[in-house]
């Protein structure tokens, strides 16, 4: 008898130590500063080696896309994820238009909206960057090809293409679990949750930082927002935020205050699509937004000007107390 | 013989009492303390510079606190925490204004600082778009 017990004891001792254990192995949480961003990966039975694979990967992206803010287009001598990601993001263009074009980062080099010294260029130096644009076919990805003086800018997609490499990773890991990579504005979702509930997504109020504007459940998949309101600079009242329109080189004049999109796994580079729509969304304003709104799979948030919140069909969003705001449908 | 055998079976009986008592209270200790993460803490705001540690500010008490090594000041306020002075290039972090849910961070990336909410009882998401 005093043996049975004391065997039962011991064994349910094990396992509540093997459970702790467990879960200290397991449970991932990683954060690094990366892509201009406070970049962080938080996941359930993800290995560590996975984790250090993701943030090695990621490290190299940085620095390929980072090296294109001083270095000329034809003059890039690393290329590996900078074609691939140029090639991939030309096969949206062809479906939604020109309106994101990575070759502008002439323009944004001008404008140098996310240095330390931003500032308004003359007109001139506006129509020298405009002129500088390729042609969004991006020359398959051959960089050697681009003009003189045309330097590229793939702030548009890089978090997006970055959470498809992620996802990659994790793929090719077979992680059983799941993870979160987060860059702020842009998120990649990995495998069920431990509980089986969907994620719960929010997003921040663009007018009012202190706030909510509402919430929405998704399953695995890629998020990304885009608004004026977080980075910008301000001259004599007036502010000029980061996302720039091609067709006349100034920050964007949209009624838009901000985007969401949620794109399901599934998509090739969905990451690069929820990254690249948010932006091309933004940049065309509520008036097409129609355009976007009815696809079976990808969901989006819209928060125009005049408080008016839209919604994509079968879209679970619902909206925080908020007296600024409305949801039309 | 037969009453020395008895004897020996009694002594060791208590022995193996004693040994499931211990056993059964380090049973429940482990439970408790660390399968279901200890006792209730209230939500706290904690500090990170350069992906290290620095401090911790409870948020059940308003008040400003200076953190004179960091150069930036953190101000409390019912229940929820912002940087609200800092001497980086951008204010940003400034500009962020109060957070005060799981999740929620603010990011001074000059200054490599990261103030992130912590707690437990409340992750009311998995994610916040900003």
């Amino acid at each position: 008898m005093f043996k049975k017990i004391l065997l039962t004891m011991s064994c349910l001792i094990a396992i509540i130590f093997s459970s702790c254990v467990y879960n200290g192995e397991k449970n991932i949480s990683r954060e690094d500063f990366l892509f201009d961003s406070y970049v962080s990966l938080s996941g359930d039975r993800i290995s560590a080696e996975t984790a250090d694979e993701i943030f090695e990967t990621l490290s190299v992206l940085d620095k390929e896309f980072d090296s294109c803010y001083e270095t000329k287009a034809n003059e890039l001598s690393s290329v590996k994820y900078i074609g691939e990601c140029l090639v991939e993001t030309s096969k949206f263009n062809e479906i939604y238009g020109d309106k994101i074009n990575l070759s502008c980062g002439g323009l944004t080099k001008i404008w140098g909206i996310s240095t330390e010294n931003p500032r308004v260029p003359t007109d001139d130096e506006i129509a020298s960057a405009i002129l500088s644009l390729s042609k969004t076919d991006y020359f398959g990805g051959d960089t050697k090809k681009f003009h003189d003086e045309c330097y590229l800018d793939f702030g548009a997609v890089a978090k997006g293409y970055a959470c498809d490499k992620t996802f990659e990773i994790l793929e090719k890991n077979q992680a059983e679990g799941n993870a979160v990579l987060s860059f702020g504005s842009t998120a990649l979702l990995f495998g069920e949750k431990s509980d089986g509930e969907n994620y719960k997504i929010a997003i921040k109020d663009p007018l009012e930082k202190n706030r909510i504007l509402g919430c929405f459940e998704v399953s695995e998949g890629f998020l990304s927002t885009c608004g004026g309101y977080e980075r910008f600079f301000s001259v004599d009242g007036e502010n000029y935020c980061h996302v720039l329109s091609l067709e006349d080189g100034f920050p964007a004049k949209t009624d838009i205050l901000s985007v969401s999109v949620f794109v399901p796994k599934g998509y090739e580079n969905g990451g690069i699509l929820s990254d690249f729509l948010s932006t091309y969304i933004f940049l065309e304003g509520t008036q097409n937004l129609e355009n976007y709104l009815h696809d079976e799979d990808i969901k989006i948030v819209v928060a125009d000007k005049n408080g008016k919140v839209f919604l994509s069909d079968k879209n679970s969003f619902s909206l925080e107390e908020n007296e600024n705001y409305e949801i039309v449908r | 013989m037969k009453s020395f055998d008895n004897l020996q079976r009694k002594t060791v009986g208590k022995c193996e009492i004693i040994v499931i008592l211990i056993l059964l209270f380090v049973t429940i200790f482990l439970y408790i303390f660390l399968l279901q993460g200890g006792s209730d803490e209230n939500a706290v705001a904690q500090i990170f510079f350069d992906g290290e540690f620095y401090a911790e500010i409870p948020l059940d008490e308003n008040g400003e606190f200076p953190l004179e090594k960091l150069e930036l000041t953190l101000t409390v306020l019912n229940g929820k925490i912002a940087i609200t002075e800092n001497n980086c290039v951008g204010q940003d972090c400034v500009k962020a204004g109060f957070i005060g849910s799981s999740r929620e961070v603010i990011v001074c990336l000059p200054k490599k600082i990261v103030v992130k909410i912590f707690d437990k009882e409340n992750v009311d998401y998995d994610v916040i778009l900003q």
